[in-house]
Order: C-alpha cells, then sequence, then structure tokens
C-alpha cells in the first residue's frame, strides 16, 4: 500500500509541476496543447463521476456543449465578465441535468446510455437552428480576459486541479461510497432508506457542473466553437481516456486523456482515419488492459514491496 | 402482558398478471416477537416481503406498520419508518469492504461521522464480523455473507426487521449462531423480526408463532406447537394420504 502521505505528496508535487510547466507555455502550440489537456482530463474525470453510479453518461457531450455556448453568450454576445460566464455556464449544464436525470435516470445500463447519446445529439440540432449563435458555423469571437490571456493555460491547469481535487473528495467521502454501492447494488442501497434515483441525479448534477465549467474552458480557449464540436463523438474521445487509463481511480482518467491527447496531436494527421485512432484505443485497452494503465500500474506497486524484501535476504 | 401490533397485513394481494401470487392474506406481527413465514416453494413468502418493505405494489389490501399505512410507500420510505428487509439473493454489495456494506446502512439513518463508525462496529461486533471489516464482502465465506446482509438490514436499528431466508446454506453451527444472535437482537435491541425460513428446525425453535402459506393462501397461524399438529400445514407440506 501506498502510505497517504507519499500520496499527497506526488499529488502536490504532479500538480506543481503541471502548474509549472503551464506558466511557460506562453501562447503557442505548447499552450494549446497544456489546455487541451487539462480540459480532456476534466471531461474524463467528469465522465468518471456518473461512472461511479455505473452509468456511461453520453450526455456529457451536450453539457459539455451548453457549458461553451451559453458562456460564449454571456461574453461574445452580452459583454459579461468571464466570471459571470464560468458560473453561468457551470448552473445552466446542473439545471438542465437535474430536470433531464430526474427524467432519465430511472432507466439504467444501455436505455440511459441511448437516452444520454440522443441528449446530446438533439442538443447539438437545436444549437445549428438558432441563428442568435450562429446556426451550423458556430459563434467567434470567445476570448479570455486580456489580462488572463497569457495565463490562460495557467488558469485553466488551476481549475482543473481544484475540481479535480473536489471530485476526488466526494469520491472517498460516504456519499462516494453511496454512489458506487448503488452501482454494485441498487436493492440493498433502497432497503437502507436512501433515495436512490435522487441520488443518481445529483451525481450527474455535480458531473454536469464540472462539465459545464469545462465546456466554458473549452470554449474561450478556440475562441470559436460550433455544434460539431459537441457531437456524440466527444463523449466517445472521453471513454477512449477512461478506458485507456482505468476507472477504478481518479488518476485513470488523468492518465489516459494526457496520453491520448498528446498522441491524437500524430493521429491528426490520419486525416478522415483520425477516428480509427480513438476506436482501436477503446478495443486494444479493453482486451489488453481491462483496468487500464492504472490497473498497471497498480500491479507493479502491490509486487514493489515484495521485490523489496526479498532483495534483504 | 401487554403487547401491541406493529405489523398488521390486511387482505393483502398480489397479482402478476393472471397468475395470483398471494391471496388476500393477513397476519401481524407483535412487539416483541419473532414470527415466522413459512410455505412450500412458491407459496408467496418472498412476494409477501417484496409488498411489505414497498418492493412490489400491493394488488389489494392494506399494510400498517405502527397504525400507519404504508401500502404506497417506497422502500427507503418505510426503512425510514422502521421496517427493513434482507434479501435472500445478491443479498450484500460484493464488490465492497465489509465495513462499507455496514457504513452504507447508516447514511441516511446518521448524520454524524463519528456517529457512522461506531454504530458500524456495533453492528459488526454483534454479527461477530470485526475481524472481517476489511476484507471484500464478496470474497467472505457463504456463512459470513449472510451475516453482512443481516448487519445491512440491522445496522439501520429497525423496529421490525425482515429476514428472506437467512439460515439458508448454513452448516449446523452457523444455524445455531445465527439464531442466538437473532435473540441477542430481539432482546437487547427490541427489534421485532420476521422471518422466511425453509429450515423448520430452526423455525420451530425460535418463532414465537408461525404464519403458513399455500399457493399463495393463509393456510394456518400459530404456535410452533400448533402448527406442527395442524392437519392442514402437514398436508401442504407431506400431501395427503391417498
Amino acid at each position: 500500500m501506498v502510505s497517504t502521505r507519499t500520496s499527497i505528496a506526488s499529488v502536490v508535487t504532479l500538480s506543481a509541476l503541471a502548474l509549472g510547466i503551464s506558466l511557460f507555455t506562453g501562447t503557442g502550440f505548447a499552450a494549446s496543447l497544456v489546455i487541451w489537456v487539462a480540459i480532456n482530463v476534466l471531461l474524463a474525470a467528469s465522465f468518471r463521476f456518473v461512472q461511479l453510479i455505473g452509468e456511461l453518461n453520453f450526455a456529457i457531450a451536450g453539457f459539455v456543449g451548453l457549458g461553451a455556448y451559453v458562456s460564449g453568450i454571456c461574453t461574445a454576445k452580452l459583454g459579461l465578465p468571464f466570471a459571470v460566464a464560468l458560473i453561468s455556464a457551470a448552473l445552466a449544464a446542473t439545471l438542465l441535468s437535474l430536470i433531464v436525470g430526474f427524467i432519465t435516470l430511472r432507466t439504467k445500463g444501455p436505455y440511459f446510455m441511448l437516452i444520454s447519446f440522443a441528449f446530446t445529439e438533439v442538443l447539438r440540432m437545436i444549437y445549428t437552428q438558432i441563428e442568435y449563435i450562429g446556426g451550423n458555423s458556430g459563434m467567434i469571437g470567445i476570448f479570455p480576459p486580456v489580462l488572463l490571456t497569457e495565463y490562460y493555460p495557467t488558469f485553466i491547469v488551476a481549475i482543473v486541479l481544484l475540481l479535480l481535487l473536489a471530485l476526488y473528495q466526494l469520491e472517498q467521502s460516504d456519499f462516494g461510497k453511496v454512489l458506487v454501492a448503488i452501482r454494485n447494488n441498487d436493492a440493498i442501497v433502497q432497503t437502507v432508506g436512501i433515495n436512490v434515483h435522487l441520488t443518481k441525479v445529483l451525481c450527474l448534477a455535480i458531473s454536469s457542473f464540472v462539465a459545464g465549467i469545462g465546456g466554458a474552458l473549452l470554449a474561450h480557449a478556440n475562441n470559436v466553437i460550433s455544434p460539431g464540436d459537441f457531437s456524440f463523438l466527444l463523449a466517445v474521445y472521453t471513454l477512449a481516456y477512461i478506458k485507456v487509463g482505468g476507472e477504478s481511480h481518479i488518476a485513470g482518467p488523468i492518465l489516459g486523456a494526457s496520453i491520448l491527447t498528446l498522441l491524437a496531436q500524430v493521429a491528426m494527421g490520419f486525416g478522415p482515419y483520425e477516428h480509427i485512432f480513438y476506436g482501436s484505443a477503446i478495443v486494444i485497452a479493453v482486451l489488453l488492459m481491462p483496468d487500464g494503465l492504472v490497473g498497471i500500474i497498480r500491479k507493479f506497486l502491490k509486487l514493489a514491496p515484495k521485490t523489496q524484501v526479498s532483495s534483504r535476504h | 402482558m401487554t403487547t401491541e401490533t406493529i405489523l398488521k397485513v390486511d387482505r393483502l394481494s398480489r397479482r402478476f398478471g393472471g397468475l395470483t401470487a398471494v391471496s388476500e392474506l393477513s397476519f401481524d406481527v407483535q412487539a416483541g416477537e419473532i414470527v415466522g413465514l413459512i410455505g412450500p416453494n412458491g407459496a408467496g413468502k418472498s412476494t409477501t416481503f417484496n409488498c411489505v418493505s414497498g418492493f412490489y405494489p400491493l394488488s389489494d389490501g392494506r399494510v400498517t406498520f405502527f397504525g400507519e399505512d404504508i401500502s404506497k410507500m417506497t422502500t427507503a420510505q418505510v426503512c425510514h419508518k422502521g421496517l427493513v428487509r434482507t434479501f435472500q439473493h445478491d443479498s450484500l454489495l460484493s464488490d465492497m469492504t465489509v465495513y462499507d456494506n455496514i457504513l452504507i446502512a447508516t447514511f441516511s439513518m446518521i448524520r454524524s461521522k463519528s456517529e457512522r463508525e461506531r454504530r458500524v462496529h456495533e453492528t459488526a461486533a454483534i454479527l461477530n464480523l470485526s475481524d472481517h471489516l476489511q476484507e471484500i464482502a464478496g470474497n467472505l465465506p457463504h456463512g459470513l455473507q449472510r451475516m453482512v446482509s443481516i448487519a445491512i438490514a440491522f445496522a439501520t436499528r429497525p423496529k421490525l426487521l425482515c429476514l428472506d431466508e437467512p439460515l439458508t446454506g448454513l452448516n449446523q453451527t452457523e444455524v445455531g449462531g445465527a439464531l442466538t444472535i437473532f435473540r441477542r437482537i430481539r432482546d437487547e435491541f427490541k427489534i421485532s423480526i420476521l422471518l422466511v425460513e425453509h429450515n423448520m428446525k430452526a423455525v420451530m425453535e425460535i418463532c414465537d408463532r408461525i404464519v403458513v402459506l399455500d399457493h399463495g393462501v393463509f393456510l394456518a397461524m400459530g404456535t410452533p406447537n400448533e402448527i406442527k399438529t395442524n392437519p392442514a400445514v402437514i398436508a401442504a407440506y407431506l400431501g395427503k394420504r391417498a
């Protein structure tokens, strides 16, 4: 077992490293890479949070899109401060997820997955029909505040770290255990007085709050958004990050999203065959490493103490 | 001796399409009692449990708990009223530790985290699970898994504990241990118990009264001695002489 102190030390070191790197990236391609990695990590962590109750939430793409469009409207159309845009995006995604979750989370498994998939696609089609937000061609001119421009990667990394920490704390809490218990056997959770349906809705709302912020950060990083950015493919990519990284620990989405986002830069060169990259990543991960990279690391860490003991003799 | 009726099942019926699983069943449980609900396979015992605990809606009839109608309540609401059940199959959170299994049961009942922890340890001690708290429940031997499923329900400190075949698959020593625990739960915590069980020896030994069901219909109710000698019960279990 890795001691708590070692875990905290490594988390602090890695966070400081991430923040440090982001400070020196400037505004070029390196900066974009840092931003993409950070946002994808955030989305993967949000997607995984709903997996705690055993559901694959393809609606994440819808909520990211909603966050992006709401924040874009706030800053580019209404001229509101960036902070207001960020909060509005998170609240809009949370509110809609409460309604959608309340209606749809009575289903589970493949049924919920299909409904969440449909939700994402419906939202995307709605964006294409609204002239105010640019219809099919999307919205332009979504910029972060001038003061932040140079440090935008650092700002994003900081927000992502904060949200990851919050999600991790929630997962470790008794509430987090209830979520895992629902995935394990929801009938038992009901018998001990817990309203399973509302707990599931709350889980989706927390995840969507994070997804909304992710969308707002993404919109202000790319400066341009269009409906196509928020199709179900976004959810598939996110699923790929988690499958490669591993589901059993929050480090999984962090690892998976970081590695795949960086490798995807190579895959961009494949042109229309780019999607094969993500598809094969999922297939390879499922076949060869059922608990992703986290599982491999776990195995290594479990073996390590034994090796130490034997080397003393 | 003054007795108080805590559970009253009044002409409960449950139909699945054309099949009547339970028909016009009435019985009651008094405070401090251990009541057995027995009957051959398919008699409707588990269906009755599911109806009483809010898992299935009733087709007809009424269930009252401490005088309050609980027929339309959800399982979670029924639990907060003080009625908790266990399951015959899949009766625990198999991927989680024994500690977390019991902890989940305290989540909606107790606010304070330290109080929850205290409840987990107290519950585990009574069910002889203290040495297994950090083990994954699904990896435990069958006998201990049965105890975990009872611990989950008992950790909510209900007023009525409904146990669905808690002794299935236990050896004789384990059955003896379980019966001691049931008595202790009843005597120390003033929790009444409604027991569905096939182990007749155990049922006769522990129950104050027994309700017999056959093909979803009430057959008899009485003390173990009355039930043992009831001709209708003997016929249902052993068949009629030709």
